[in-house]
This record gives C-alpha cells, sequence and structure tokens, in this order.
C-alpha cells in the first residue's frame, strides 16, 4: 500500500514537473499580402528568438503558427521580391493582416512598359526605372515634377514666360518625353508636353520610366523616354482613405480621398484630390535681373474613375473616367484649364499567355482666360483625341510574339490658328515585337512600328533591338532604339500674333524628328547577410542619342502674304551621350540607401533655350531607416536630395545647387499616418531667379496626415 | 464708438482752427512745415528706364504728375510711354503714402491696379523716394496679358 501511495506521490510529482516544464502556446492566424491587397502565397512566417516555429501562407495568403504565450513573440515575414518585415503583434487580437512592400532592391518587381509585357525588373531586356508606391508616399511630393526629380537625375522642369513648365530630360526637350497613364496618351498641352497637373500622385500604384526612344512600342513622342503612371489597383474587399497636407511654401493646402470595393466580379477605385496654393512672390518686385518673380497660385481639381469588372476568370472589362479643372492666377487674369477623359478596355486571356487587348480612350484637354471673371474667348484651346488600340500576346514556346495596332484622331481648335480655326488629322500605325529566349540566359527582343500620319502624309518606321545576357547576380543589356516625333497640328498650322512681339508661323512641310539610341548597361543584384543582411542592385548605363531634324524655330523674312516672324523648321542634330548609375540597398533591419547620378554631354546643335539647359552633372539620393517600434507605432525617417551642376550653356542662367529634404513618416494604429517634411534643410536662395533657378525662398516644412478608414474601422 | 468719434472730430476742429489762427498770426515768424505730399507735388519730366525680361530700353520725356491729396497721400500720373506692343496709356496711381521731413521723404510701396480705356488691366507695386530735390520713383507694371513684368525707373529733379 505504501509503495503504492509513493508511486502514486512521484508519478504525480512528475506529472506536475512535466506541466511546469511545457509552456504555454497560442495559435496565431492571419493573412500576409502586398501593397495592393492581393494576397502572397508562399509567404513564409518565422517565429523571431529560440521559438523557430516556421509556417507558409497558403493560396488565399492565409496561414497559421504556434508559437509561446510568453514572453511576447514576434514574427519575421519574408517573401521573395519584397522586403523582409518583423512584426510586432498587437494583443489581443485573433486575426492578422500583413501587408509587405515591394522590395525595389531586389528587382522583383513587374513592370511592363519597356516591352508592353509583363516581366520582372531583372528580367526586362531594357532597363526600367521603378518608383514605387512606397516611394511615392515617402516623397509625399506635390506633383509629378516634385517627385520625378527627387528620384531621377538627369531630369528638369523650369518655368518658362506666363509660367508654363519645361521639361528637359538628359539633353532633350520636354515634347521629346512621351507620358502615358496606364498606358494611354493624354491630349493637350501647355509649354512642351502635357499639362503635369492632371498626373495628380493620389492612388497612382507605380511610375515606370525608361530612359531612351521607345517609339518602336509607342510611336511619336517617344523620342527621349517614356514616363508611364501607372494606377493603384486594390485587391482588399474595400478601402477607403481621406487625406490632407498643409505646405508653408504658397500656404499650399492639398486634400484628397479615395474610396475602392471589390466584390470579386467587380473592382471600383474612385479618388479625388484638390489642391489650392497662394502666389509665392521669390524676389524683390524692381528685381531687374531676374527672369521669375512669382511663382503663381491657383488651385486644382482632379477626380478619378476605374471600374473593373471580371466576366469571366478569362475575360476582363476596364471603364474609367476623369475630371480636372485648374485654375492658375496672374497678375491680370487667370487661365482655367479642363480635362475629360474616358475609355473601355477589354483583356481576354485565352491562357499559357496568350491574350488579346481591344481598347477605346479619350481624352479633351480645354483652356480659357477669364478676366475679372469674364471669359474672354482670346485664349480659347481645345484638343480632343480619340484612340484605338488592340494587342495580342501570343507565346511560341519560351517566346512571345507581340502584334498591335493603334488610331489616333487629333482635333485642335485654338487661338493660335487664323480667326481661332480648327484642325484635325488622324494617325494609323501597326507594330509587332518578338520576344526571344534562345537560352535561359539570353534574350532577345526585337520591335519593328510603322506610323502614318494622314495631313503631313508623314510616315515614320522605328526599331528596337534588345538583347540580355544574364547570370546569376549579374546582367549585361545592349539595345538600339530608335525614335520620332510627327509635327503636331500646332507646327504645321499656327498662324499667331504672340502679343505684338512676333508672328509665329506653322510649317506643313515639316518632316518628323528622328532619334537613334544606343546604350548598354550592366547590372550587379544579390543579397548580403549578417547584420547589414539585405538586398543591394547597381545598375551603370552607358548611352548614346543621335537626334535628327529637331523641330524648333527660325527667323522669316516674310512672304507675300505674310509679315515677317518666325516660322516652325527641322534643325541639323545634336549628339547627346553620358552615363547613368543607380545603386539601392535595403536592409532587412530597416535600412536604406539609394543614389543615382546622371552625367552627360552635347555637341551639335544642343537643346537649349533660354528656360531650360542641360546640366552635365546631377544626381539624386536618399537615405532612410524605418522600424515597427510596436504593433501601434512605426515610423520612417530620411534625408534625401538633390545636386545639379551649372548648365552647359554660353547663356545667363543658373549655377549649380543642391536641394536637402528631411521626412518623418509615422505610423500610428495602423491606418494613421503623420508625414512630417522639412525641405531645402540647408535654406538655399538662388541670388537670381533665372528660369531653372529652384523656385524656393528658402526652407520650408509640411505636415500631412493620411486616415485608412478601413484599417481603423 | 459715436462719442470716440465725435471727439477726434471736435479735435480736428479745433486743430484746423489754431492752424488757421496761428498762419494768420504773424507774417514774421517761421512757416510751419507743409505736409510731405504737398512737398513734393508738382510736374516732373525726364527719361524712364523700362527692364523686361533683362532687356533695358529707355522712352524719353515722361511725365509724373504728382498731387498731394492730404498731408500724406499724392495721386501720381504717369504719362503714357512705350511703343507697340508695349505702348502704355496714361494712368493714375490715386492715394500713394508720403512721409518724411525736410526734404527727404519716403514714398511708400503701394500695391495698384486698375483698367485702361482700351479695358487692358493692368496691376504692379510703385514706391520711391525724394531727396536732394530729386524724385525717384521705381514702379513694376504687369500689363495686361504680358507674361513678363515690366520695371520701369524715373528720375526727375524738382523745377
Amino acid at each position: 500500500m505504501v509503495k503504492h501511495l509513493l508511486a502514486l506521490v512521484i508519478t504525480l510529482c512528475l506529472a506536475q514537473l512535466q506541466l511546469n516544464a511545457a509552456p504555454a502556446t497560442k495559435t496565431v492566424t492571419g493573412r500576409v499580402l502586398d501593397d495592393s491587397g492581393a494576397p502572397l502565397p508562399g509567404a513564409v512566417i518565422k517565429a523571431v528568438g529560440k521559438n523557430s516555429a516556421t509556417a507558409v501562407c497558403d493560396a488565399n495568403g492565409t496561414f497559421k503558427i504556434t508559437i509561446p504565450t510568453t514572453p511576447a513573440v514576434n514574427l519575421q515575414v519574408s517573401y521573395i521580391g519584397f522586403r523582409t518585415e518583423t512584426v510586432i503583434l498587437k494583443a489581443g487580437a485573433t486575426e492578422h493582416t500583413i501587408r509587405l512592400t515591394p522590395d525595389a532592391a531586389a528587382l522583383e518587381q513587374v513592370v511592363v512598359t519597356g516591352t508592353r509585357t509583363p516581366k520582372a525588373l531583372k528580367d526586362a531586356p531594357v532597363v526600367t526605372r521603378l518608383i514605387t508606391a512606397d516611394d511615392i508616399k515617402k516623397a509625399d511630393a506635390t506633383n509629378i515634377q516634385d517627385l520625378l526629380t527627387e528620384e531621377l537625375p538627369g531630369l528638369e522642369f523650369s518655368y518658362a514666360m506666363s509660367q508654363e513648365t519645361s521639361l528637359n530630360m538628359n539633353g532633350f526637350g520636354g515634347n521629346a518625353v512621351l507620358f502615358l497613364v496606364d498606358g494611354e496618351r493624354m491630349a493637350g498641352e501647355t509649354m512642351d508636353n502635357v499639362d503635369y497637373n492632371r498626373l495628380n500622385l493620389d492612388n497612382v500604384g507605380r511610375i515606370e520610366v525608361v530612359k531612351g526612344a521607345a517609339s518602336a512600342l509607342y510611336g511619336a513622342n517617344a523620342v527621349a523616354g517614356v514616363v508611364n503612371i501607372i494606377s493603384r489597383e486594390s485587391s482588399e474587399p474595400w478601402t477607403a482613405n481621406v487625406n490632407t497636407r498643409y505646405r508653408s511654401a504658397g500656404k499650399e493646402w492639398r486634400h484628397g480621398g479615395s474610396v475602392s470595393f471589390n466584390s470579386g466580379k467587380w473592382n471600383s477605385q474612385t479618388s479625388v484630390q484638390y489642391t489650392s496654393v497662394e502666389t509665392i512672390n521669390l524676389t524683390d518686385a524692381f528685381d531687374t535681373e531676374s527672369d521669375i518673380h512669382n511663382v503663381w497660385g491657383g488651385n486644382t481639381l482632379n477626380a478619378k474613375e476605374r471600374l473593373v469588372f471580371k466576366a469571366t476568370d478569362k475575360l476582363k472589362f476596364i471603364a474609367r473616367g476623369g475630371y480636372f479643372a485648374r485654375e492658375s492666377d496672374r497678375a491680370n487674369y487667370t487661365d482655367h484649364y479642363n480635362g475629360y477623359s474616358g475609355g473601355l478596355k477589354g483583356m481576354l486571356d485565352f491562357g499559357k499567355g496568350q491574350n488579346l487587348e481591344l481598347s477605346y480612350a479619350y481624352d479633351q484637354y480645354d483652356k480659357a482666360r477669364y478676366v475679372a471673371g469674364q471669359r474672354t474667348h482670346d485664349h480659347d484651346y481645345s484638343n480632343r483625341q480619340h484612340v484605338a488600340h488592340a494587342l495580342y500576346n501570343l507565346p511560341l514556346g519560351a517566346n512571345t510574339l507581340t502584334v498591335g495596332a493603334d488610331y489616333m484622331h487629333d482635333y485642335l481648335t485654338t487661338y493660335q490658328f487664323t480667326d481661332n480655326g480648327a484642325k484635325s488629322q488622324y494617325s494609323v500605325d501597326a507594330f509587332a515585337q518578338f520576344d526571344y529566349n534562345p537560352a535561359k540566359r539570353l534574350n532577345v527582343m526585337a520591335s519593328l512600328r510603322h506610323d502614318y500620319f494622314s495631313n503631313s502624309s508623314a510616315s515614320a518606321t522605328t526599331a528596337r533591338l534588345a538583347a540580355m545576357l544574364k547570370w546569376t547576380g549579374f546582367s549585361v543589356r545592349a539595345t538600339y532604339a530608335g525614335g520620332f516625333r510627327a509635327p503636331t497640328l500646332k507646327e504645321m498650322y499656327m498662324n499667331f500674333d504672340m502679343a505684338g512681339i512676333q508672328m509665329i508661323y506653322g510649317n506643313p512641310d515639316l518632316k518628323p524628328e528622328k532619334s537613334h539610341n544606343w546604350n548598354v548597361a550592366l547590372e550587379h543584384y544579390g543579397k548580403t547577410e549578417g547584420t547589414l543582411g539585405g538586398s543591394y542592385s547597381m545598375t551603370l548605363t552607358g548611352y548614346m542619342n543621335k537626334y535628327n531634324r529637331r523641330i524648333t524655330t527660325t527667323d522669316f523674312a516674310g512672304d507675300d502674304t505674310r509679315e515677317e516672324g518666325a516660322i516652325y523648321c527641322n534643325e541639323d542634330g545634336v549628339t547627346v551621350s553620358g552615363i547613368d548609375f543607380n545603386v539601392q540597398y535595403r536592409s532587412d533591419m530597416g535600412l536604406g540607401l539609394k543614389a543615382s547620378y546622371n552625367y552627360l554631354h552635347t555637341s551639335g546643335n544642343t537643346v537649349e533655350s533660354q528656360f531650360s539647359q542641360p546640366r552635365p552633372h546631377t544626381a539624386t539620393w536618399r537615405i532612410d531607416y524605418g522600424k515597427q517600434l510596436c504593433s501601434a507605432y512605426g515610423f520612417n525617417a530620411a534625408i534625401s536630395g538633390r545636386f545639379l551642376s551649372a548648365p552647359q550653356t554660353k547663356l545667363d542662367t543658373d549655377g549649380a545647387y543642391s536641394l536637402w529634404k528631411f521626412t518623418l513618416q509615422q505610423d500610428i494604429a495602423q491606418g494613421i499616418r503623420l508625414n512630417l517634411i522639412v525641405d531645402n534643410l540647408l535654406n538655399y536662395r538662388p541670388k537670381v531667379y533665372h528660369w531653372n533657378s529652384a523656385p524656393t525662398t528658402g526652407t520650408s516644412w509640411s505636415l500631412g496626415v493620411s486616415l485608412d478608414l478601413d484599417k481603423l474601422i | 464708438m459715436k462719442a470716440i468719434k465725435t471727439m477726434f472730430a471736435m479735435m480736428m476742429a479745433v486743430m484746423s482752427l489754431t492752424m488757421t489762427v496761428t498762419a494768420c498770426s504773424d507774417d514774421d515768424e517761421p512757416q510751419a512745415a507743409p505736409g510731405a505730399a504737398k512737398s513734393i507735388e508738382g510736374v516732373y519730366t525726364s527719361d524712364m528706364t523700362c527692364t523686361v525680361m533683362g532687356q533695358e530700353s529707355t522712352f524719353e520725356n515722361i511725365t509724373f504728375t504728382l498731387k498731394a491729396t492730404s498731408d500724406d497721400a499724392l495721386d501720381i500720373n504717369i504719362s503714357a510711354y512705350g511703343n507697340p506692343p508695349m505702348a502704355v496709356p496714361a494712368m493714375d496711381i490715386k492715394g500713394v503714402k508720403v512721409s518724411g521731413t525736410d526734404g527727404s521723404y519716403t514714398i511708400a510701396p503701394t500695391q495698384f491696379s486698375g483698367t485702361t480705356d482700351a479695358g487692358k488691366a493692368y496691376s504692379g507695386t510703385l514706391q520711391g523716394t525724394f531727396a536732394n530735390n530729386t524724385l525717384t520713383i521705381s514702379f513694376q507694371l504687369q500689363y495686361g496679358a504680358m507674361p513678363m513684368p515690366m520695371i520701369n525707373t524715373f528720375k526727375a529733379t524738382k523745377k
């Protein structure tokens, strides 16, 4: 009996000891999503610390992992192409939603602009610079100009008379750069390109920039590069965001909001943004040396809707509409700008990469002048474009054949035509591209396109040949690309008395501008281990562009019917060559580095004007550090900047300068974001405000709040 | 408020009476200094430089007529100048404040705007000085839809 009792006591004691030794555990479940809300199947979840539990997300991005109750365990979440995040679990929550941010340094993100077919950055045979949604959030830029100049060296926006914006990109003028929104062109022009105010950054998923000619894929205007702004498409059931920002420069207010829903078949994205800014006095009213005295104020409204209907797994329709209104103040008048856009696209997926895309797009851009609230009708302008596209991809084993065709009807009525008249023309094109992959490490892409323009009977055939040789962590790319820009209706038919100073005449005999671009790019990317473990990439590109028949104006002596003035003409060529170097690094612990440098040299008829001249050396940089301190608070602090050397010109113009910026982004309670920016940290102020000077009066600051209502609720 | 206004009116009446009495009392006594505006009013004619986008040109025989409307305020008439397309008609700038004493005066920076008889809107800023019997006026003019301002400088001696 005693023996039995002793045995029982010992057994109970052992059992108790065992119970004491086994730690209490809990099962944590959740989903891992990308920044658009799409699930990331295969994402790996690992408990940090002694517990080595791991889990892998299923097809819906769902995971389940068992971890100790105490001490609190954090989860490390990783997925190829995305930044590895350490997540502090919210106490008491049973379901956790973890969002990963794409890792731009890993070059795994998919881009489409360089090839018109989806390819990972490291696999695209044409070097593509990607500005991610995360970059856009961190920059919190006022507009596309500020964002692009912060991200890309070799690119500069400057003011022209009447404060139209002039662009210089790698030694080319603005009209040599094609701006697209979701692959679609925009109507209208301000100085030498579209109205950049239409390109607001609300609801932008990413921006892809391809430097160099790309007319073999995109036709006219893709002479020096393509900037494609791609809308965000949320995969969440619903989202709602409101945001506001105040900026001390110009006492600028920006208010925005967006709503989206996703019900399986239907996906809708609606966004509205309104900005108002006061006139900034840059310099003394009696400063006779400066070209520019004020940055004029005004207000801008942008509204966009994008509706996707997935009829079946293979058939999808996308409808979109947009409205834009801008009032720009001047001393004695106000200019009004309006934009209307709409489109319908059908996408049929036959499977295994075979697909067909048909689309129609309409875009209209109007201008009018008002004095004391009354429309003067002496600056009426309307440009309307109807565009129809067809694009077909056919996989042939490891290769892909892409063929497409476009039709565009272009209508323009403007005060710069005789008696405010109207002109129109149509253009048609056809193109083909073969994506040839003869070996795993070799990719060759050949493209050919022919465009025809009705009024000038001009036509242009352009080609591109891109080859890429890649092996683990390295790649070499070599590209030849042709570009062209057809004369616009304005350049062909202008008959404009410029404020009585001189007449400017169009020229129907203009030839299309032509460019030939060669570049070679070396790329290296990989991962580092240890304390500074993370991913990095480096790209060094050498380029040369030969640019001929540039359309510009020259003196005109007059003839029997026309008085003397200036007339549009084709000019002899210019050669632009240089190098572009980009390096970026992102550590798993939250440190990020990014730097870019551009050198360019021009010879021949350098593309310059009094408003803008090429700068030989330009650079941009950013160093940032981010950390999630607890489940309810995380931050990212960044110092960024850009340097522009003195322009290569004989004109009396701007000198070299650099601007530095501090950004503090704070995420609170997983739905509140506070952004504080101190711009122009070193209080730089130009002595003389030339057209291409930085339009700053010194250090300024901005404070923004963004509320993700869906996350808060 | 009404009481203050009434008191102010009475003070003004007493002051003006005192000034009148003082002025009439004794011709041998020194004259009180006239208001700043009165001191510099007159008709001034000289050349005027006009800078547009860094390019300077000179317009000859431009007349500025300064007329005092109170002790410290002037109306300024600027004669027509320039050639097409920068032909600017005569314009009046009213209510320009003046301060100073003893032959040295400052014309305060003044914003102005208006519409010409031809219906063209204009606006700008004017400021100046008067010292050593010389009037110097700078005025920046945004004229009609001209995107760039005209920055003018006028210097003339009082006769």
